[in-house]
């Protein structure tokens, strides 16, 4: 057997048996099972989601919200990281002590916005990038820590300016543990978000939860965990297709 | 690059702050006197315990950090600043992993403070030089310690400097990568007139490579003794002949008197 082949049964029996246990489970041994719909009323229910919850414009909210914030907050915590690296505030930032702190300013400062600023969507995404700014840039700054004192000494004496240690190379060296801490925190981005639309939505996945748990709508429910986790799948292989080009071995951390 | 070239350490001393107005004493008393004459170049090692101040001692050399008390003088143009005649190499090795060979040398001509070379034909002939021909736009990701180590060399050589400062960089090689390195220095040695400074805690590589070799013992780092190699029996070979023997004999006795023999690596 090859190895792609091997990988493939590996990855794929688990999920292909619970389905057919659920199909034949629901279908045929339990039909009135309570906590979970017959898979054919699941497949109606995505029709259902098109329709009566507004799928495509709800996940277009989430998602362009997600990834427009990422994309934001990835510029700002670089240039962040690089202005306070140097001053007192970069120490105060890295201390594990102060992470307790300094979550409970940043949501609260949040949870405050939303009464500042009152247009929903515009918010929204400032509260993502505002969490995503204020994540990236501690570890950007625990990162800058990191580097080794020998390399920055070799880069010194190559005669390369403070300047161009702080633009050029520094920013290159993050680069690629922020990319690979971003794999995980895109996903907890999601979780975050989903939350907060949950809490005080007016569109998104969130808004979406929150109306299916108001129906009791369990196959609605279970359609949509089934597209998310699809969704998730498969942007988590977009984007590790990506990054494999940024991700060079770094030596310095 | 100049004719003569000299480099010379008067009394340094070197202490460390270490919080609450107490400090404590790297260097003492260090004094280094390294000439190179006619477009020869010399190669200098410094052989000492680890943690003695080996690296402390070259980043002063360097101008990284400022001796505590005593001189580092160059001649002839004592005017021109440390750091425009000195790189240093040291472990993590001075190169830009995400950028490809040829990359890695023009980030450092357009952004380097030192008057290097910057000549297509000069670019080509380091990169031939330190073995890396056909190799420009490979960049060193995934690649071995001793690629990225002839990156280093080429890196510090298109600055055009008076000496190489080469601080344990082979410390985690192994030995069939160790060969394969001290050729590329050895051939670098042979077909330029930079000046290097070794400071390692390996016998045998100081002896494969040098002219003199110093001795330091560890607290407070201090040069307690100097042993001058004759080179045309020093480099003849890796493997350990009479001479080598005779030599590493010798320092072996000289650190005995200093109880320091125990963490000197006699090994390849």
């Amino acid at each position: 057997m090859t190895r792609k082949k091997y990988f493939l049964i590996k990855n794929y029996t688990p999920p292909i048996f619970l389905v057919l246990l659920w199909i034949i489970l629901s279908e045929f041994i339990i039909p009135t099972i309570y906590f979970l719909p017959k898979p054919s009323v699941v497949l109606e229910s995505f029709s259902s989601l098109w329709n009566d919850y507004n799928l495509l414009f709800n996940f277009y909210s989430t998602l362009g919200c997600i990834y427009l914030s990422l994309f934001i907050s990835i510029i700002f915590s670089l240039l962040l990281a690089n202005t306070v690296m140097d001053k007192k505030l970069s120490k105060y930032l890295i201390k594990e002590r102060n992470k307790g702190l300094l979550f409970f300013l940043i949501s609260s400062s949040l949870i405050l916005s939303t009464i500042w600023f009152p247009d929903y969507y515009f918010f929204k995404i400032i509260f993502a990038a505002g969490i995503s700014t204020s994540a990236l840039t501690i570890k950007n700054l625990r990162g800058i820590n990191k580097v080794d004192s020998q390399f920055m000494d070799s880069m010194k004496s190559l005669g390369f300016s403070k300047s161009v240690i702080q633009k050029k190379i520094i920013p290159k060296l993050l680069i690629s543990s922020q990319i690979n801490y971003l794999k995980y925190y895109q996903f907890v981005l999601w979780t975050i978000l989903i939350i907060y639309e949950i809490l005080i939505g007016r569109e998104g996945i969130g808004f979406m939860i929150n109306k299916i748990v108001a129906y009791r709508d369990l196959s609605a429910a279970i359609a949509l965990l089934l597209i998310l986790g699809f969704m998730i799948l498969l942007l988590n292989r977009i984007y590790c297709a990506i990054i494999n080009n940024f991700n060079y071995q770094n030596d310095h951390e | 690059m100049s004719e003569f070239i000299q480099l010379k350490i008067k009394g340094v001393s070197y202490f460390l702050p270490l919080g609450t107005g107490v400090t404590k004493s790297v260097l003492e008393n260090i004094n280094i006197d390294i000439k190179s004459q006619g477009g020869q170049n010399s190669f200098t090692s410094i052989i000492a315990p680890f943690g003695s101040g080996k690296s402390i001692l070259l980043k002063l050399i360097c101008g990284l950090i400022s001796p505590t008390a005593g001189q580092i003088e160059f001649f002839p143009d004592s005017s021109v600043s440390q750091q425009n005649k000195v790189i240093l190499i040291n472990e993590f090795q001075n190169h830009l992993p995400w950028l490809s060979v040829k990359k890695n040398i023009e980030f450092t001509i357009e952004h380097s403070s030192h008057d290097g070379k910057k000549s297509k034909s000069e670019i080509q002939n380091i990169i031939d030089l330190v073995g890396l021909n056909g190799y420009e736009d490979h960049s060193p990701k995934s690649k071995s310690k001793g690629f990225i180590f002839r990156i280093s060399i080429a890196n510090a050589l298109i600055t055009n400097p008076d000496f190489i400062l080469l601080d344990e960089p082979f410390r985690n090689f192994s030995s069939l990568l160790r060969s394969e390195v001290y050729n590329v220095l050895y051939n670098i040695r042979s077909n330029t007139t930079v000046n290097f400074i070794l400071a390692t805690s390996n016998i045998l590589e100081a002896i494969y490579f040098s002219d003199i070799i110093f001795m330091m013992q560890k607290n407070p780092g201090r040069i307690f003794d100097s042993i001058k190699l004759d080179r045309s029996k020093a480099s003849v070979s890796l493997e350990i002949t009479n001479y080598t023997s005779e030599v590493i004999k010798e320092i072996q006795n000289r650190f005995a008197e200093k109880n320091n023999l125990e963490i000197i690596n006699f090994s390849l």
